[in-house]
């Protein structure tokens, strides 16, 4: 067979596409950012940098997806400043969750999955005054938090329900999950005007059910505002806590 | 038994007899054979963007895969795994890079979705954990920053060198 000069910047866009579709988002742009002029643009579409996941499911528990910390301060120094006006959403690890969320402004982040979240990880990121002040307060609508159970009694998923309250202003839609290998249940607490809060504790239907779909928009911010401080004052809380 | 054939010309003139089960994995021949009503077996099927001899590869891929169930549909949501390709395709993908970018403009312009996606897989992987410097010596893709734009890149990795 003679030998083909095809090369990979030869192909189309389209097809270009496909072959980093098979790819993380977080391994496209590692090795693809900054290579040349063409593939930064292709891989500045949404669909590679509107949803970043940090976190990988291992076979017990959630683990951070970089082992390396060459790759990881890449990702940190130079590929998410330059994204950061496309990032809507972001799944972290309890152990780099504040660098990460500390390495750039998010402008039009409204959607955060927080995994392996425990007493000390909570109270330091959430009352956190840079994040707090700004992003929390005003930009995150969508909340996922996966409460580590080994680390974390009652009063520790009381205290981060409690921050939780305290710091995301805007929040619409909260999911807690415990990942606990028990008795599989499924709970939701209906709020008025729509919203809720779900409480899920069985981490393999977590992570094979993608959280953007359970994303809503939301119109009337102050009801639901109301309904979640009113929670945090009543007994509702406690039947949360108690399903954790 | 041998099933119905049909003729399939390459862009360079050569004709390859297929049977037609074989080259229905084509969604492109498919339709093209539905459309036109072509059964006869003198009927020739002109393939003007895939030359004889990845012509002849594809066809050695459509055969061995002939038995195969239909691929599923795509899915976006799919977990993304790229290390699924059987043993049989990791050995017939051994071949020049070219040679792989020509099967997957064929697999594209005849929508064979499974060669397709065996083909782009396997790019994906030669990609899968490189820096840019590597990809670009890989592929040979050139360098086209504008030397302001080099500048600020070479700043950054200083940066991230001195943490």
């Amino acid at each position: 067979m003679e030998y083909s000069c095809v090369e990979l910047n030869d192909l189309p866009d389209e097809i270009l596409l496909i072959i980093l579709k098979k790819l993380d988002n977080l391994e496209v742009l590692y090795s693809l950012q900054g290579v040349n002029e063409r593939l930064n643009e292709i891989i500045r579409d949404p669909t590679f940098t509107s949803h970043l996941t940090f976190v990988k499911w291992s076979p017990k528990e959630f683990i951070n997806k970089f082992s390396s910390n060459v790759i990881f301060d890449r990702v940190c120094l130079q590929i998410l400043p330059e994204i950061s006006m496309k990032i809507k959403w972001l799944d972290l690890e309890s152990s780099s969750m504040k660098q990460i969320l500390h390495s750039t402004d998010y402008p039009n982040l409204n959607g955060l999955g927080l995994y392996n979240v425990e007493r000390e990880t909570s109270r330091s990121l959430f009352t956190d005054e840079h994040l707090s002040s700004s992003m929390f307060k005003n930009q995150i609508t969508t909340l996922i938090i996966a409460i580590d159970p080994n680390r974390s009694d009652l009063f520790t998923k009381a205290n981060i329900c409690k921050h939780i309250f305290t710091a995301f202003m805007k929040l619409t839609h909260l999911d807690v999950f415990s990942n606990r290998n028990e008795e599989q249940s499924k709970q939701e607490l209906s709020i008025p005007g729509g919203e809720s809060v779900v409480i899920i504790e069985d981490v393999g239907s977590a992570t094979s059910s993608p959280t953007s779909k359970r994303m809503k928009p939301n119109d009337d911010d102050d009801d639901v505002l109301y309904n979640i401080e009113h929670m945090h004052d009543s007994k509702k809380q406690d039947n949360i806590f108690s399903n954790l | 038994m041998a099933g119905h054939k049909i003729k399939l010309q390459s862009s360079d003139g050569d004709t390859f007899d297929v049977e037609v089960e074989i080259a229905k994995q084509s969604a492109t021949i498919k339709t093209m054979l539905e459309d036109l009503g072509m059964d006869e077996e003198e009927d020739v099927i002109p393939l003007p963007n895939v030359n004889s001899a990845i012509l002849k590869k594809v066809i050695q891929w459509a055969t061995h895969h002939k038995d195969d169930p239909p691929p599923p549909e795509d899915d976006e949501n799919r977990e993304k795994n790229t290390n699924d390709i059987s043993s049989w395709d990791q050995d017939f993908l051994k071949v020049d890079q070219g040679t792989l970018f020509e099967l997957i403009l064929a697999a594209n312009y005849l929508d064979i979705k499974g060669l397709l996606d065996v083909t782009c897989k396997t790019v994906a992987n030669m990609i899968k954990g490189k820096t840019p410097e590597e990809i670009r010596r890989t592929f040979n893709i050139k360098n086209d920053f504008t030397p302001q734009e080099e500048e600020q890149i070479k700043k950054e990795n200083e940066w991230c060198e001195e943490k």
